[in-house]
């Protein structure tokens, strides 16, 4: 090779280096992993009622959004994390299938009309409010009878910025506000 | 004699007024930080702070300024005073703290919340020349109901100075706490208002430490 031709080489080599690093370097959006139950959680959890689990509901602003990798489903991770958590408390579940907006409004209507609950057991409805980071997590639950009244609601969240527990601490916490509460506890039964 | 007596009196009680109304006047509103908590009172216990450090008045300056910034903010707070009162009628001692179930906690104190701290560092650095105050802490607000945390932070701060000193420890700290429990107010009246936007609690702070914990 031409030590002209050489020098050419090595420029498009480093311009190909600094491309290459340029994408390394760009903000990678928030994506965790499945959610999977902490096994050393501090709460027992029982109930002979069958829960219906209905689909979280995403409250999520445009601005947190973007922070979030576009493959993530937040709403679906929410679920399933309820889910899990129900499933190792050995509680049965209902799938929850109706045909009205997303929204405590719309669980309420389903209720109402005999959509949802008709197995005589209880109904929980969840949406995520914020979860733009593994750092905070915000979400409303709120459990019905079948009858639609409400018997429980809470606004749970968990702003972690310590270097303690894992990067789950944030979902367990949250998790631990619902399950642990005394109060939901005694409405489940 | 009698009269300007009389007058002299009715001056001080109209000054007396005057300052009672004008005390009324410049009251700070009230601050409704609970609201997002949803509850009419949010009442927080201040639980003795743990010191690793060999500032022997590190944990009082922290939770004394805990104290004042959070009743400032609206909450209600059992001081760690009552906390350090209600453990020896109970016979436990400061540091056999963690053997009590926060429910326990919660439940005898009367609080829907327990704030701990465990102080890190507290104390001057020199470099050469210059000194300067370094504080650093790990702070959580706890749920007494269920034991979960609510809020968790590792924070530092530091500041140069050619004084240096405990005294700019102790101003650091309170400033600290100041913008920490401005903060949740903030956030948390937000969070009332709009119910789905949290911003990160500390970006407005410089000088508290990133986040340590990372994502896989």
């Amino acid at each position: 090779m031409k030590p002209r031709h050489a020098g050419l080489a090595y420029a498009v080599a480093g311009l190909g280096l600094l491309v290459t690093l340029a994408g390394c370097v760009t903000p990678a959006k928030f994506s965790p992993a499945p959610y999977s139950v902490d096994p050393n959680r501090p709460y027992r959890l029982s109930s002979n009622r069958t829960v219906t689990v209905c689909p979280a509901f995403d409250r999520l602003t445009e601005e947190a959004r973007a922070q979030l990798s576009p493959a993530f489903n937040s709403a679906a991770y929410l679920t399933d994390a309820v889910q899990k958590e129900l499933t190792a408390a050995g509680i049965a579940q209902n799938p929850a299938s109706f045909a009205y907006s997303p929204g405590f409004a719309g669980v309420q209507k389903a209720l109402q009309d005999g959509a949802l609950g008709r197995d005589g057991g209880v109904v929980l409805a969840e949406a995520i409010n914020h979860f733009p980071n593994d750092r905070i997590l915000s979400c409303d639950f709120k459990l019905y009878s079948g009858q639609g009244k409400l018997l429980f609601e809470k606004r749970c969240l968990c702003m972690g910025y310590s270097s303690e527990g894992g990067w789950n601490f944030v979902p367990h916490m949250v998790m631990q506000q619902l399950f642990a509460d005394p109060d939901f506890q005694k409405a489940i039964q | 004699m009698r009269t300007l007596h009389l007058a002299h009196g009715l001056l001080v009680l109209a000054a007396g007024f005057s300052l009672f109304v004008l005390g009324g006047c410049v009251q700070p509103p009230q601050r409704p930080a609970w609201r997002y908590l949803q509850r009419p009172v949010v009442r927080v216990a201040i639980l003795p702070s743990s010191n690793q450090t060999a500032q022997v008045g590190a944990p009082l300056i922290i939770d004394k300024l805990w104290e004042e910034h959070l009743r400032a903010a609206g909450f209600t707070v059992v001081n760690a005073d009552s906390v350090v009162t209600y453990l020896s009628s109970r016979g436990v001692p400061v540091a056999k703290l963690g053997t009590i179930q926060p429910a326990q906690l919660g439940s005898d104190l009367h609080a829907d919340y327990l704030l701990e701290d465990d102080i890190l560092v507290w104390g001057t650095k020199y470099r050469v020349l210059v000194g300067g105050a370094v504080v650093s802490c790990r702070s959580k607000l706890i749920e007494a109901s269920t034991g979960a945390t609510i809020w968790a932070s590792d924070w530092i701060m530091q500041q140069q100075s050619d004084s240096g000193g405990n005294g700019l420890a102790g101003a650091l700290v309170n400033a600290l706490v100041e913008s920490v429990v401005d903060s949740m107010f903030d956030e948390s009246t937000q969070l009332a208002k709009q119910g789905v936007t949290v911003q990160s609690m500390f970006q407005p702070y410089p000088g508290i430490a990133p986040p340590m914990a990372s994502a896989p």
